[in-house]
């Protein structure tokens, strides 16, 4: 019988009361690559860290390769072979590709690191395993992709032979994320074992041979991924049935709500972003923008919002033109929601407590004033009540906003975003980093605004969502809006090829 | 008008300034966020000034001036990597503290006021070297110079092979730039921080040696003037990059031996002392990624382009 690649048995970690890993017993083979899926917070990444090392706390036994393991620094774990890829990139941006390869264990000549050897190493390694970047590159110039690349030759520099990986799509473009699917499976064949955390479903039945599936800190399944789909998965996750095709009432629009003539506009670097984008979103209508990230999308909704000037073109909301010196503010009092799609720098503000961000969108409104004064009492009330109704899971109100997950963190900006009852409610990757249980609720929200008579601009990467909740879908293509089509037209791939930038011949 | 009387004292005004700054560039490349590099300068120029003056030996001096340095970013350090303190306020913290332990270290030890001048404070001594020093323009820059003037040159170079080519200035540049990618790679942060902030020390300390025991031989209260702040300018300003250090040292050497030369003509001397620091605002100013950010900034209202 050969050996098992890693057998974990038993775990059990504990933060002071909180459990996040019960009793958990986890097998990976050589040569497979196995998913290791669940919601957030189910204890994924804890298991992996004590895997890597960097968790010592814990209780249970690990075997490496069938010999048995006690890890006391990441170091320990590196030595048996282990590499992780986090997903916060372990990088020094200002180092070349081949200096931060190698930083960890540099070839010397004469007593000096021999950064020519170095670059030849990684070209080496880069081609064995068809990993192709250039090794002199600065990491600060690199896209996230590449990035993810050289994490990836790092740990295979110092002889990963079990790797782990982080999430590793959650940062990375459709086209990225596919490559990254090649190298997996490459790595498999050489005979490594590949473990990936994530709960995104199209990936693990795309790469994964086995999965384990976790929640709240137990596993709860252990099943070949051919036998299996990702509604069986999605259900192994959450504890029940999800549904992420929601029922919507017929399609009725009303009056014109935004009006978009001829805008255009820079991003922050100065380069043209939007160019002479024109449409309309009317009352009772989900007008989807779907396109590869990167193709002016978010630009589009700040532009829309007034967060970016425009250099061309003019905002209608209600009919009347959004122009002035404080434009975000005009479109607020206007009816208009945002959900913005940077929720940590953008959609809150990270200092500050659970009901001062809820606050942010309302304090000027009267329902929350007395006098010239905030009236906390009621502000907390209608606080208390709204993350009730939207099942944020927090502590207390006056915790900050940052100890929250990203999907209740989500969940608690769209409560305040439909607490005003906006008119006109943009969504900007509404789902971005939020688990499949959060989303459904995410997706209930959106369709139930637009049956109540609202317009919704929604911007998303993913497809599926597009395809999910709009009624009218565009395709933008480097900030031009490049065709647009009826739901019912709609399809996969007609979308895709207007996504790539190829328009129909007809 | 550039002449003999200002190009020889540039490379004399422009040594501790650099020493300091070089000493700068490993806290700053290391994340330590270290500001001190005034109070450590000022106590190494008066510790110096005290080993000189009771032992009459200008190395001991020197050492003491090194010892100073240290003994200021250990404080540092204290406040900052052992308790998590603030770096702005630490750092001002512990410049303030060295003005005022200095000032009343003098009074309570030399019982004077001001400044401390006495014959028994050994001053360094100071190079000629023989076929340089009969080298038209050459023998402006290199005549009549501590060793001190050299090692600080000598140390831009050595740190720039530190911080490219060896294990330890890839820990350093790791812990600045992304703490989490020394952790995984087994650097222990904390540890490199603390040994970046000596080095600092030491430098800091042998740049108040050359101020005190170098181009004067006295301490005087506060005799450091801002010289840290410019370093930290420097250290800023070039990225904290070992070349570009020595170049904005170069600068700033030449503003003040500049001021000092027009301290002579018959402008207020007050306004004339500004220079070197008017410069540094100048510089700073000037930087050429401000000026990118400008141009950018106007270009932003240049007609769309076609697709």
């Amino acid at each position: 019988m050969t050996k098992l690649a890693v057998d974990m048995q038993q775990i059990t970690v504990r933060f002071g009361k909180v459990i996040a890993n019960n009793e958990v017993d986890f097998q990976a083979e050589w040569g497979e690559v196995h998913g290791l899926v669940g919601e957030n917070g189910a204890g994924k990444t804890t298991l992996m860290r004590v895997l890597y090392g960097m968790y010592t706390h814990h209780e249970g036994t690990m075997l490496i390769n069938g010999e048995k393991v006690a890890f006391s620094s990441p170091k320990d774990a590196i030595s048996k072979g282990i590499g992780m890829v986090h997903q916060h990139f372990s990088l020094v941006p200002s180092m070349t590709v081949a200096e931060n390869v190698v930083i960890g264990r540099p070839p010397y000549k004469k007593g000096l690191i021999d950064l020519k050897k170095s670059e030849q190493i990684v070209a080496q390694l880069s081609a064995e395993y068809g990993l192709e970047i250039d090794p002199k590159m600065r990491v600060s110039d690199l896209t996230v992709g590449l990035q993810q690349r050289v994490e990836i030759l790092k740990a295979l520099y110092l002889g990963a032979e079990i790797l782990i990986m982080d999430e590793p799509t959650a940062v990375l473009t459709p086209q990225e994320i596919k490559q990254l699917m090649e190298t997996l499976r490459s790595l498999k064949e050489k005979g490594k074992c590949i473990i990936l955390i994530t709960h995104k479903l199209a990936e693990v039945r795309m790469v994964t041979d086995r999965i384990t599936v976790m929640r709240a800190g137990v596993v709860t399944a252990r099943v070949n991924t051919a036998d299996t789909d990702e509604k069986k998965i999605a259900m192994m996750m959450v504890g029940r049935e999800v549904i992420l095709e929601v029922d919507k009432q017929p399609f009725h629009p009303g009056e014109t709500v935004l009006s978009l003539k001829n805008i255009s506009c820079f991003d922050r670097m100065g380069l043209p972003a939007v160019r002479d984008v024109s449409f309309d979103v009317h009352r009772g209508e989900v007008v989807g923008i779907a396109g590869v990230q990167g193709n002016g999308q978010s630009e589009l909704a700040d532009a829309v919002a007034g967060l970016l000037p425009l250099s061309h073109g003019e905002v209608f909301l209600n009919g009347k033109l959004m122009s002035g010196g404080n434009v975000p503010l005009l479109c607020r009092e206007n009816g208009m929601g945002h959900i913005h799609d940077d929720r940590i720098h953008v959609g809150s503000a990270a200092d500050l407590s659970i009901r001062d961000n809820f606050l942010a969108a309302m304090y000027r409104s009267d329902a929350v004033k007395k006098g010239p004064f905030l009236d906390y009492s009621k502000a907390n009330e209608i606080v208390e009540e709204n993350v009730k109704k939207y099942k944020v899971k927090i502590g207390k109100i006056t915790d900050e906003i940052s100890s929250l997950s990203g999907g209740n963190m989500q969940k608690l900006i769209i409560a305040r975003e439909m607490y005003m009852q906006p008119r006109l409610l943009i969504a900007s990757q509404p789902t971005r980093g939020v688990d499949i249980g959060a989303t459904e609720f995410i997706y209930q929200q959106i369709i139930h605004h637009r049956d109540q008579g609202n317009a919704v601009l929604l911007i998303s990467n993913e497809l599926s969502e597009i395809l999910a909740l709009s009624d009218r879908i565009l395709v933008i293509y480097k900030g031009s809006i490049i065709g647009e089509l009826d739901r019912a037209q709609a399809t996969e791939d007609k979308i895709g090829l207007l996504m790539a930038g190829i328009r129909p011949e007809t | 008008m550039i002449t003999a009387s200002i190009i020889a004292p540039i490379l004399r005004v422009m040594t501790p300034i650099l020493l300091c700054a070089l000493g700068g560039v490993y806290s700053e490349r290391s994340g330590t966020g270290n500001i001190t590099y005034e109070g450590s300068m000022l106590v190494g120029t008066f510790t110096g000034v005290v080993g000189s003056y009771f032992t009459g030996s200008a190395l001991v001096g020197v050492l003491c001036a090194v010892a100073g340095g240290v003994l200021v970013n250990l404080f540092y350090g204290m406040l900052r990597i052992k308790m998590g303190g603030d770096n702005v306020v630490c750092g001002f913290a512990v410049n303030s503290f060295s003005i005022g332990v200095t000032t009343y270290l003098l009074r309570t030890i030399f019982h004077t006021n001001g400044t401390l001048s006495d014959s028994r404070i050994q001053g360094l001594y100071k190079l000629r070297i023989p076929v340089l020093k009969d080298i038209p323009i050459i023998k402006y820059f290199v005549t009549n110079q501590t060793l001190l003037v050299y090692f600080a040159l000598l140390m831009v170079f050595v740190t720039a092979i530190i911080l490219k080519r060896t294990k330890f200035g890839f820990a350093i540049r790791a812990c600045g730039e992304n703490p989490m990618a020394a952790a995984t790679v087994g650097v222990n942060v904390n540890r490199t921080r603390w040994i970046c902030l000596v080095i600092t020390g030491m430098l800091c300390g042998l740049g108040g040696a050359q101020m005190a025991l170098g181009n004067l031989t006295q301490f005087s209260e506060d005799m450091v003037g801002g010289r840290g702040f410019i370093a930290l300018a420097a250290v800023i300003l070039s990225k904290a990059t070992p070349l570009g250090v020595l170049c904005t040292a170069l600068l700033f050497g030449f503003a003040e031996a500049y001021a000092n030369l027009l301290q002579l003509t018959s402008i207020s001397s007050y306004l004339i002392l500004m220079i070197p620091y008017a410069a540094v605002i100048l510089i700073l100013v000037l930087q050429p990624e401000r000026l990118k950010e400008l141009k950018r900034r106007i270009g932003m209202r240049r007609k769309l382009p076609q697709v």
